[in-house]
């Protein structure tokens, strides 16, 4: 399981919200300039794809910080039942492949395509 | 040679100022974007006021002004131009009228053409709201803080070909969409308010045609088509990857308070040439400039039909 802290970027903050929503399987993270932490397998793509969150891939969140959990489909981690810190549980999109999780933690950095731009 | 030039550029004006008001384009723009005339230099134009939808309130000992929803709307200006070479040798020979008048309908075009497809590319790339969500997306939030999203997901047999019961169908699902993103507050709307004045915007030529019978069609069978010239039908050729199936719906409000975009224009005032040049070489630079600034405005009023 990595942890990622995971902020707004520039675009957004000029925005009269300055926070970004987005929805995960109907369940709807709000980023803003305070980072939020996540800690996954990997990330789904509805935030690893999204050229307006900056991501970076930690050790671990600062002590005291509430930590989001999310969680692959079908693919339980026994860990995960008596983590210490308090998790909102979300599901992620699809079960992951434990070769794609390893590439893409080793790849894990900012997961933006490069394509869209924010 | 300088007031030949002056003279030209004044005669001309006119005739690139009549395109650009007139032309195509531009008749286009204002169903889905306002368009605010700035005058002023300012390099930023705040637009709070638009963002104001005020609401009844019972009295309650004083007045309290309501504010916008949406915060400030800001925009910044930006320079554009269209510059082309005038050939001096017209003006010795006693043509550069001709000249001019051919290359100030050329400019006047540019013009109406870009100035739309600065406020289009809104939609084409879907650009950050004043919500910080794209323009289309699957978690906006109304002002009561529920959340809406202005993406209709529907089902085709063949997602880049669909056909006209299928869009029909969507553009159903659409309306419905648009009906229920358009309430800001506790009201009551009207289904002709939101079926009248209807773009659709389409990206790829299979889509276009269901869409164009759908537009056209007087019956299908023994059913009449309701929807037989109830909306525009305009057709984007340079779509942004990806988007080539997709469909956006615009809630045309031409005279409304709540647009899908906003654009700040500084007009053109005219014609020039670049006498700085005018020695250096034959050809003179011979142009017109503006200031147009473009922001995503309420996604409330479009939504993006998006085929699985």
């Amino acid at each position: 399981m990595n942890v990622y802290k995971i902020r707004v970027t520039g675009a957004v903050l000029e925005t009269s919200n300055a926070t970004r929503r987005v929805n995960v399987d109907g369940q709807v993270l709000t980023f803003g300039t305070v980072p939020v932490y996540i800690r996954a397998a990997a990330l789904p793509p509805e935030i690893a794809d999204d050229p307006c969150l900056r991501i970076e891939e930690v050790q671990s969140a600062p002590p005291g910080v509430e930590v989001t959990k999310l969680k692959a489909e079908r693919v339980q981690d026994p860990e995960a039942d008596v983590a210490a810190e308090p998790v909102d549980k979300l599901k992620a999109e699809r079960v992951q492949e434990p070769e794609a999780i390893v590439a893409s933690a080793a790849s894990s950095a900012p997961a933006s395509s490069g394509k869209r731009r924010c | 040679m300088l007031s030949d030039l002056k003279s030209i550029a004044v005669k001309a004006t006119p005739i690139a100022l009549d395109i650009y008001d007139q032309t195509d384009p531009t008749t286009l723009l204002p169903f889905v974007a306002v368009v605010v005339r700035d005058p002023s230099l300012a390099e930023e134009v705040n637009l709070e006021w638009a963002a104001v939808f005020p609401e009844l309130r019972k009295w309650v000992g004083d007045r309290v002004a309501q504010q916008g929803f949406a915060g400030k709307l800001k925009i910044r200006p930006e320079l554009f131009e269209v510059t082309l070479d005038f050939d001096s040798i017209d003006i010795e020979r006693g043509t550069a009228l001709l000249q001019a008048t051919e290359k100030a309908t050329r400019i006047g075009r540019a013009f109406a053409v870009g100035k739309v497809l600065l406020a289009y590319r809104v939609l084409r790339e879907n650009q950050l709201t004043y919500d910080g969500q794209d323009f289309f997306d699957d978690a906006h939030q109304h002002p009561d803080g529920s959340l809406a999203s202005n993406l209709v997901s529907v089902v085709r047999a063949d997602s880049a070909a669909p056909d006209v019961i299928e869009v029909r169908e969507e553009l159903s699902a659409a309306v419905d969409r648009l009906m229920a993103n358009s309430i800001l507050r506790d009201e009551l709307v009207r289904s002709e308010e939101v079926r009248k004045g209807l773009v659709v915007f389409v990206r790829s030529q299979k889509v276009w045609s269901a869409y164009e019978k759908l537009r056209t069609e007087k019956s299908f069978g023994a059913d009449p088509n309701l929807w037989q010239g109830a909306f525009e039908l305009v057709r984007d050729f340079k779509p942004k990857a990806g988007t080539e199936n997709t469909v956006d719906i615009v809630l045309a409000t031409p005279n409304g308070p709540r647009p899908a975009i906003f654009v700040v224009s500084r007009e053109p005032q005219g014609l020039k040439f670049d006498q700085s040049k005018e020695f250096a070489s034959r050809y003179i630079p011979f142009g017109m400039d503006a200031m147009y600034g473009v922001t995503p405005a309420f996604w409330q009023t479009a939504v993006r039909v998006q085929p699985t």
